[in-house]
């Protein structure tokens, strides 16, 4: 197993801070949403 | 399972910032979901470029990233974010040789080309000729304007795929 396989996607779980990263980064938003149990 | 997959993995810490929220967050109303599980593309100014859908197995999710960070790059309006949608769309169709989202992939290979100034001849026949010639009956090679579909029969290299 490789380390990104370990570190897995680190997701965002608050919105504001997602959008404060993704306009300090410049990166896109990738938005996952489920139903969550 | 398509997010432990390290290419998936490695491909959104590339270009992406991660968000995953419950149907239930507040925030999700806007986003204006109709089935689940969905993952949409957009910027932080709150603009949509990319939606897909249900659950998608990694090799086409990695070709729903590239479409989606592509459109992005191409509603930028500068050279060298058109450049990077051609690069990153040529990269998706250098991946593997098919795929559901591979029409797609050329149309949209297509208009970055044609964005970032190849509006030749040559150029013309060769995307959408692959187009046309691969998957006729495809929604996207409906979608090609019909005086571009005088196209050669011949298979040249794709441009921007640097093979």
């Amino acid at each position: 197993m490789t380390a990104v396989e370990r570190k897995g996607i680190a997701w965002e779980r608050d919105w504001d801070a997602a959008i404060h990263r993704a306009r300090q980064d410049r990166r896109l938003l990738l938005i996952d949403v489920e139903k969550e149990h | 399972m398509t997010y432990p997959d390290p290419a998936v993995i490695a491909a959104v810490a590339e270009a992406f910032i991660p968000l995953r929220v419950d149907l239930r967050d507040p925030h999700v109303r806007e986003l204006n979901v109709v089935w689940l599980p969905t993952v949409i593309v957009r910027d932080h100014r709150g603009n949509e470029h990319y939606r897909n859908v249900n659950a998608a197995p990694p090799a086409d999710f990695l070709d729903v990233l590239a479409l989606g960070e592509a459109h992005a790059r191409l509603k930028e309006g500068r050279p060298a974010a058109h450049a990077r949608a051609e690069k990153v769309l040529a990269d998706a169709l250098d991946r593997r040789a098919d795929g559901p989202l591979h029409p797609e992939l050329l149309y949209w290979h297509a208009i970055a080309g044609y964005f970032r100034g190849n509006q030749d001849g040559e150029f013309r026949d060769v995307v959408w000729g692959e187009l046309s010639r691969r998957y006729p009956d495809s929604i996207w090679a409906h979608r090609v304007p019909e005086y571009m579909t005088q196209v050669a029969s011949a298979s040249p290299k794709r441009p921007g795929s640097g093979t």
